[in-house]
């Protein structure tokens, strides 16, 4: 597994590339963007690891030249207070992003996420999220063994973000994958209210979601509940 | 009256500008007046005359002597000492023609008339004095009360008046009230340039003032009257203060040869005196509090620069330390000390990057950049959110909502940042493991939220304060910090609209409320 690392900053570079190689993964590195486009090409990385402000084009722009060409997997790489870049870059094709500082396990979490994603092109049929178990194939979602009765946006809903397990799904990413294309802003108003009423249903505490997270200002993600640890 | 012809080099005319001295003493009679008074004198004397002349059998000489010092009073009182000394002179002349035989003559028959006349002028003389000064007293009496009246009333309007536009208005409004003129208040600025602070309404001057003048009076501190024949006066008071002067006073006008009296001037030197002192006082406090407050911004700044190093440099020496013990290849570590260098650095870190975040909400709210990006939002949402970024404190947190929320017009992102700042402060003025509520209560136009804490708690004249930027409380001087969370959560409230206030709760702990419109009528929450 090659992963290219597209970052201005050398000491950022280099502790990705420590972290990123204790793991197994080969590494690339490029310090701007025109390399590491260069490097995409060049060396077909398996995942792209993209700092969104770079010194000579903006992350968002190689991310465009990028999917004009290839389908490779892509991580921005953000700074925390501009929600509406990530959406841009998230709906512009990236997997998932990671906010600046972040902690390895966080990174490493997404970048796997973001691999098995491209290779497996069709989802599995089956997943199981803590107590959650879902059948896709037979329309079957269980909770503690106990069967659960889902309305069906409410399934299609579960299945969509089931499916990109660990991975980061826009409002308007989920709306058009549930709703279809003819979507507009007031339906996010919707898409809230189903959100609350799943997490009736499959949370333990709904107040308190683990299984369902809002990223605030981007959307929502599907993960793994935390056994409670403070590693980061 | 001393008039000193004054030639200004930046003129272009002559102009007839006086300066005015002070005190000046004494009467200002016309010579018209005067040739008047003697003029009633003698008319006065020879209607008496003729009055006396035709029942003259009726009367003793000493009667019709007596009735002669009648003029004499009278003009003693009206006209002052010396019309009533030629009053009593005339008076002995026509008694002497008249009336001492042999009649038409001044030659006297018997001389014992001599001596009376010189006891009728001795007489006559002695009252006209008698009579003068008390008409001065009385005069001056008057003119006292009524310069102390004027000044009780003005320094009644003016004396607690802290703002230097309100008293400039209070004594232009007086003086134009007590004299019917125009009056303008020139007090100079911050840059020690004079600047009109305050002017009666109506009626308006109907010149400009001249600035050469207003400079003339402001350095030299004397009065101008400006003006002559030809053109209405305006007179320049200083504002003077012992020898300060802080101000000019003008006043103007009354139409053309007219200036203003003696009189007149006394009780504005009086007025325009205690407006100067006036005047001094605000300029003084002002310059005291901007010399308080400078101190005072000294003070803080010195305290902020301290805390900054201290909370910056602490996480680096703990990282430098850390790091310096793991990487020492002599120092041999058990995998435990490993993991506390570890959990040291992390914690560093994380600290760190909550100042730096802080920081950088300050800079953005103070520099106007933050912009309020609002979409409706579920407040149950936002607060599972914040809840989550906690959830490394491992306090029991319970979050009661009612049900059905309406949805909230506001930025996502900063209400949750304003919620983390809530929360972690609880978190950190709180004993380990002890509870977190969060309750969101609602009505029809807005939502409050509580963070109750069962911590330390807050004293209830601390509980503004705590929202400055900087403030850190006298009784938790010993957890670190810089002041700024519960500061920028206010920012970021108030930018929508709401507000945030604490409250120490009971027994123990501190309830903080954010109080948010909902912004947009609540909607209907109907299935679509």
């Amino acid at each position: 597994m090659r992963i290219l690392i597209i970052d201005d900053e050398p000491q950022i570079r280099q502790v990705l590339r420590v972290m990123l190689q204790a793991q197994g993964y080969q590494t690339v590195e490029a310090a701007n963007g025109a390399d590491g486009l260069v490097a995409t090409f060049t060396t077909n990385p398996d995942c792209i690891l993209l700092d969104i402000g770079l010194p000579d084009l903006s992350g968002i722009e190689v991310l465009q030249s990028i999917r004009r060409q290839s389908e490779v997997a892509v991580i921005m790489l953000t700074i925390h207070d501009d929600e509406q870049e990530k959406v841009r870059a998230l709906d512009g094709g990236a997997d998932d992003y990671v906010t600046k500082p972040f902690g390895a396990r966080e990174l490493m979490a997404r970048v796997r996420v973001a691999l098995r994603h491209r290779i497996s092109a069709s989802p599995p049929s089956i997943v199981k999220v803590g107590a959650l178990t879902m059948d896709f194939e037979r329309h079957l979602v269980e909770r503690d063994g106990m069967s659960l009765h889902l309305t069906p946006i409410e399934y299609d809903l579960l299945h969509v973000l089931a499916s990109n397990l660990g991975r980061v799904l826009t409002q308007s990413q989920l709306l058009k994958q549930v709703w279809g294309e003819t979507t507009s802003f007031e339906d996010v108003h919707y898409l809230r209210i189903y959100i609350g009423h799943l997490r009736k249903k499959i949370e333990e505490d709904p107040t308190q979601p683990q299984l369902i997270l809002t990223e605030p200002g981007v959307g929502y993600r599907m993960v793994e509940p935390e056994e409670s640890s403070t590693e980061c | 009256m001393k008039t000193t012809g004054h030639r200004m080099a930046s003129e272009e005319q002559i102009l007839r500008w006086r300066v005015l001295h002070r005190r000046l003493k004494g009467k200002d009679p016309t010579r018209a007046r005067f040739v008047r008074a003697y003029l009633q004198v003698t008319v006065m004397v020879l209607v008496l005359t003729a009055m006396l002349w035709i029942p003259r059998h009726l009367f003793e000489p000493v009667n019709i002597a007596l009735l002669y010092l009648l003029p004499v009073l009278v003009s003693a009182v009206r006209w002052g000492l010396r019309p009533a000394i030629y009053a009593a002179v005339l008076g002995v002349m026509a008694f002497d023609y008249f009336f001492i035989p042999p009649i038409f003559s001044y030659s006297v028959s018997d001389l014992r008339y001599l001596i009376s006349f010189g006891v009728f002028l001795a007489v006559a003389i002695l009252t006209a004095g008698l009579a003068t000064s008390l008409m001065h007293k009385t005069r001056e009496a008057t003119e006292r009360e009524r310069i102390t009246a004027s000044l009780y009333g003005l320094s009644r309007k003016i004396a607690m008046v802290p703002d230097i536009h309100d008293v400039g208005q209070a004594v232009v409004n007086h003086v134009g009230e007590t004299f019917r003129v125009s009056v303008v208040m020139m007090v100079p600025d911050a840059k020690g340039k004079l600047v009109m602070t305050a002017q009666t309404k109506s009626p308006s001057l109907s010149r400009p003032l001249n600035p050469n003048v207003l400079q003339w009076v402001y350095r030299h501190g004397d009065a101008v009257g400006y003006g002559g024949k030809d053109r209405p006066e305006i007179l320049y008071l200083p504002l003077k203060t012992e020898a300060t002067v802080h101000g000019v006073l003008c006043l103007g006008e009354y139409g053309l040869d007219q200036p203003f009296s003696l009189e007149q001037r006394n009780i504005l030197e009086a007025l325009s005196g205690l407006a100067a002192v006036s005047v001094a006082r605000i300029t003084y406090e002002s310059q005291a509090r901007i010399a308080e407050r400078a101190a005072e911004s000294e003070r803080v700044r010195t305290a902020i620069l301290d805390s900054l190093s201290h909370e910056l440099r602490t996480p680096v020496t703990a990282i430098m330390g850390a790091v310096g013990g793991l990487s020492d290849r002599q120092v041999a570590l058990s995998e435990e000390d490993r993991q506390e260098l570890i959990e040291t650095i992390h914690q560093s870190v994380m600290r760190m990057n909550r100042l730096i975040t802080n920081l950088l909400g300050m800079v953005r709210l103070e520099s106007g950049l933050m912009h309020l990006n609002r979409r409706p939002c579920d407040l149950a949402d936002i607060l599972g959110v914040v809840v989550h970024q906690l959830r490394d404190s491992r306090r029991p947190i319970t979050i009661q909502l009612p049900e059905e929320l309406p949805e909230l017009m506001v930025d996502e992102v900063l209400i949750e940042q304003a919620l983390v700042n809530v929360l972690s402060n609880a978190i950190k003025y709180s004993p380990d493991h002890s509870p977190i509520e969060i309750t969101a209560i609602e009505s029809p136009t807005k939502v409050r939220i509580d963070v109750r804490d069962f911590g330390v708690g807050i004293h209830l004249e601390e509980a503004e304060n705590i929202f400055q930027k900087f403030y850190r409380s006298l009784q938790t001087q010993s957890v670190s910090g810089m002041g700024l969370g519960l500061a920028i959560c206010q920012g970021i409230v108030e930018a929508h609209q709401g507000r945030v206030w604490a409250r120490p709760a009971s027994p123990q702990g501190a309830i903080v409320s954010i109080e948010l419109p909902w912004q947009d009528s609540p909607r209907d929450e109907g299935q679509p």
